[in-house]
């Protein structure tokens, strides 16, 4: 018995002493830390807005967006750190966009895109194409912004989540209205609409059937994304949608371009 | 009883971790990527085993003998964390590039192998040695590894390039397999000059 | 004059090759592939081979501190090997760092011939794709220029990439790729006098083809199987490299899973993988799997029966 209190002492005893010494230690760096991070934080905003002294992090939808502000506390713009599907995987980039909704720069800070292929979207043969669009643009891949030819993959995938990145960014930063999320099925008339938007790598062609202000049926008329992979896509995503009789769902994690041409097809049928 | 001089000198050489004892491998495989990498990796590994030798020497009476694995980890990764902080507050890049490495500190073999098997036995003074020897073996072994890889991997020696700029850098050994070839020819070549001196 | 009583260990029957007879011969089999290479690809892939083979002569000469410079013949047959599977015209220092790494690390530091894991060439070439990829697999395939000894250097892509190289250019060896494995004609001609000379088991070759055949087959019909094995190095691999006798197992199952795992991690390299050939890592990967494969498919000993369970 006063053995093993004697154990149990001696740890609680040296714990106790590690903690203070670590806590003492803590006091001192953190701060440090902190100052430093928020150095690098500002050194890597200002490659977009030179003027930036201050910085606020919102987290959106598990990506962060940074509120950038001048030396007069004038909100300058939003960089936002965030995800797009390619052809190699995910791309992870930096996408500015002002106060006044322009593209001021973009900037892919890891990708798994073919060298010598893919990889044009971190160069300006891809990156002048977005750079200066304004949110009010149409941003569609393949319509209203061209794809690089020979990385069509990389490049509307890219395309695709910027237009994405603009509305989540025009919502919540620049008080804009995102149309898609405008579509208000009660003001639409009974009856079946189909529409059609761009897949993975073929279109996608859906039959809505709306009756007394709600999607009662969707279903997938047509498409030609490799099979296997945009299967749970199809099986899956008819029924997100009209258990949440919206278009803001949550895609299929595997087939994301798949789910959002879906989205997308249905949108255009209801527009 | 061995002089204090042979104290130090075994970790050095006769005992040296990396080449002899082959302790602490994930380490050395993991950032012997640069001479600084290496450098950072034994200063860390040193200061650790210092303060945990001196702590453990001192507490060596007093600490339960059934308690003191537990004992010696608690006190390992609080140096440890210190090491940890000090690094991400003083060289902010060191701290990125040893990343993870620095935190797996607790688990290296050469330190809870000497607090077992050296330090929990002897005086706070030979443990002192003891760590200073091991220590600096560790650091000069993770060092000349790591300058061997720079210097070919990348055509640089502590981030100066001294190859010039014709020199194609040899990619294989900044890449993980580098890092076995580059241990493999280095233990052979050790253990083929204590056979050749006579060191044993 | 006293009598002795020799006891000496096994083997009893000798035959009457030894290691420089069949190294020769395999000198003499890859003769054919580089003529041929010589005479598409001009000088550049004659200078090319003679680097390789003279720095690995060098660097076993170094190594073993011995005179006679050809030596048992093997360092010889593996710098050109090595050679074989360079483009025509890498950079000088390039193929001399292959030849000492495939010598040096590739063989003399198991402990030197017979006793290494991996065939020395392709360690060598894994080395070389892997630190100076730009200078191996880049934009590096020169066009062949038949009879153009000192024609200038025109590049193009590696039909491997392309897929557009007809049947019998990829037969003949008129096609881009590296120094041997171009011309299949050449390469079947040189492995049909190793298989005359016995050196040569058909289960490696047969395994390793007959699958890449198939593979290919299934990927695209037909005329894609012959073109996957026409293509590339799956020829050279198949007949010079798996067959090694070092690397490769010994019991004649054994050899046709041998075979057959190369053909398979090639064809997965080639269809999935990131890069264009695979034949390298097939090949190496299954040479570490070898001592496995003999100890799975050891014989049964003559006069054994199964142990009955008491």
């Amino acid at each position: 018995m006063r053995d093993a209190l004697r154990m149990a002492l001696t740890l609680l005893i040296i714990g106790a002493i590690c903690g203070g010494l670590l806590s003492v230690v803590n006091g001192i760096t953190a701060p440090m830390i902190a100052d430093r991070e928020n150095q690098q934080f500002l050194q890597a905003l200002e490659g977009f807005f030179p003027d930036v002294v201050k910085f606020e992090v919102q987290e959106i939808n598990g990506e962060e967006f940074y509120s950038c502000y001048d030396a007069a506390g004038k909100f300058i713009g939003v960089v936002g750190k965030v995800k797009a599907s390619g052809y190699g995987g995910e791309i992870s980039y930096d996408l500015a966009v002002s106060d006044a909704g322009d593209i001021i720069g973009i900037r892919i800070s890891s990708h798994g895109e073919t060298p010598g292929i893919g990889d044009v979207i971190t160069k300006p043969a891809f990156q002048d194409r977005v750079i200066g669009l304004n949110f009010a643009d149409p941003i569609s891949a393949g319509v209203d912004v061209d794809t690089v030819s020979g990385a069509t993959v990389s490049s509307s995938g890219m395309i695709n989540s910027i237009r994405r990145v603009m509305n989540v960014v025009g919502e919540n930063f620049l008080g804009m209205e995102v149309e898609k999320a405008a579509i208000d099925l009660t003001k639409i008339a009974d009856g079946t609409y189909t529409g059609t938007a761009r897949g993975f790598k073929s279109d996608v062609t859906v039959e809505v059937v709306v009756s007394g202000g709600k999607i009662t049926s969707l279903e997938i008329v047509s498409h030609d994304d490799t099979p296997g992979i945009s299967d749970n896509a199809v099986k899956g995503m008819p029924q997100r949608i009209i258990d949440a009789q919206s278009l803001e769902v949550d895609v299929v994690s595997g087939a994301s371009m798949t789910s959002q041409g879906i989205i997308n097809a249905v949108f255009n049928a209801l527009k | 009883m061995s002089t204090i001089a042979q104290e130090f000198s075994k970790g050095l050489l006769k005992e040296n971790p990396t080449f002899r004892l082959l302790l602490g491998m994930c380490p050395t495989l993991a950032v012997s990527i640069s001479a600084i990498n290496g450098l950072g990796m034994g200063v860390s590994a040193l200061f650790v085993l210092l303060c945990s030798n001196i702590v453990i020497a001192a507490l060596r009476n007093l600490i339960p003998s059934k308690v003191r694995i537990p004992a010696y980890i608690l006190i390992i990764a609080t140096f440890v964390t210190i090491v940890d902080m000090v690094l991400n507050a003083f060289t902010p890049d060191l701290h990125k590039a040893l990343g993870i490495f620095i935190p797996l500190i607790v688990v290296n073999c050469i330190i809870l192998g000497r607090a077992e098997a050296f330090a929990r036995k002897n005086n706070i003074v030979r443990s002192i040695i003891d760590a200073l020897g091991m220590g600096i073996g560790f650091t000069l072994a993770l060092t000349i590894l790591g300058i061997i890889r720079e210097l070919f991997g990348k055509g640089s020696i502590f981030g100066f390039g001294v190859m010039g700029t014709a020199f194609e850098p040899m990619g294989i050994l900044a890449t993980a397999p580098g890092a076995f070839i580059t241990l493999g020819i280095m233990l052979g070549f050790v253990n083929f000059m204590f056979k050749r001196l006579r060191i044993e | 004059m006293e009598r002795k009583l020799v006891v000496s260990s096994s083997p009893h029957l000798k035959s009457p090759d030894d290691i420089q007879s069949i190294m020769v011969d395999v000198l003499v089999a890859l003769f054919p592939v580089a003529l041929m290479a010589v005479f598409l690809f001009g000088y550049r892939a004659l200078i090319t081979m003679i680097i390789a083979m003279v720095v690995a002569m060098a660097t076993e000469a170094i190594i073993l501190r011995k005179g006679n410079f050809f030596g048992d013949g093997s360092a010889a047959v593996t710098g050109l090997l090595l050679a074989m599977t360079l483009p025509p015209a890498p950079p000088w220092w390039v193929v001399a760092i292959g030849s000492i790494v495939a010598i040096a690390i590739g063989k003399q530091i198991y402990g030197g011939l017979g006793n290494n894991i991996f065939n020395p060439a392709l360690v060598g070439r894994a080395v070389l794709v892997v630190s100076w990829g730009t200078h191996i697999a880049g934009n590096v395939w020169l066009k062949p220029v038949p009879f153009g000894f000192t024609a200038d250097m025109v590049t193009q892509a590696s039909p491997l990439t392309t897929f557009n190289a007809s049947l019998g250019d990829l037969f003949l060896g008129t096609v881009s790729g590296s120094l041997g494995e171009t011309s299949a004609l050449a390469l079947i001609i040189g492995a049909v006098w190793l298989f005359y000379r016995g050196h040569i088991d058909w289960r490696i070759p047969g395994g390793f083809i007959g699958v890449v055949f198939l593979l290919g087959l299934i990927s695209g019909g037909f005329s894609m199987g012959l073109y996957h094995v026409l293509a590339g190095g799956v020829l050279l691999g198949a007949l010079f490299m798996a067959t090694d006798m070092v690397t490769s197992p010994v019991t004649p199952a054994g050899k046709l899973i041998f075979g057959v795992g190369c053909g398979v991690v090639t064809m997965a390299i080639r269809l999935f993988g990131s890069l264009p050939e695979g034949v390298t890592f097939g090949i190496l990967l299954m040479n570490g799997l070898a001592p496995l494969i003999d100890n799975l498919t050891l014989p049964k000993k003559f006069g054994e029966v199964k142990k009955i369970n008491a």
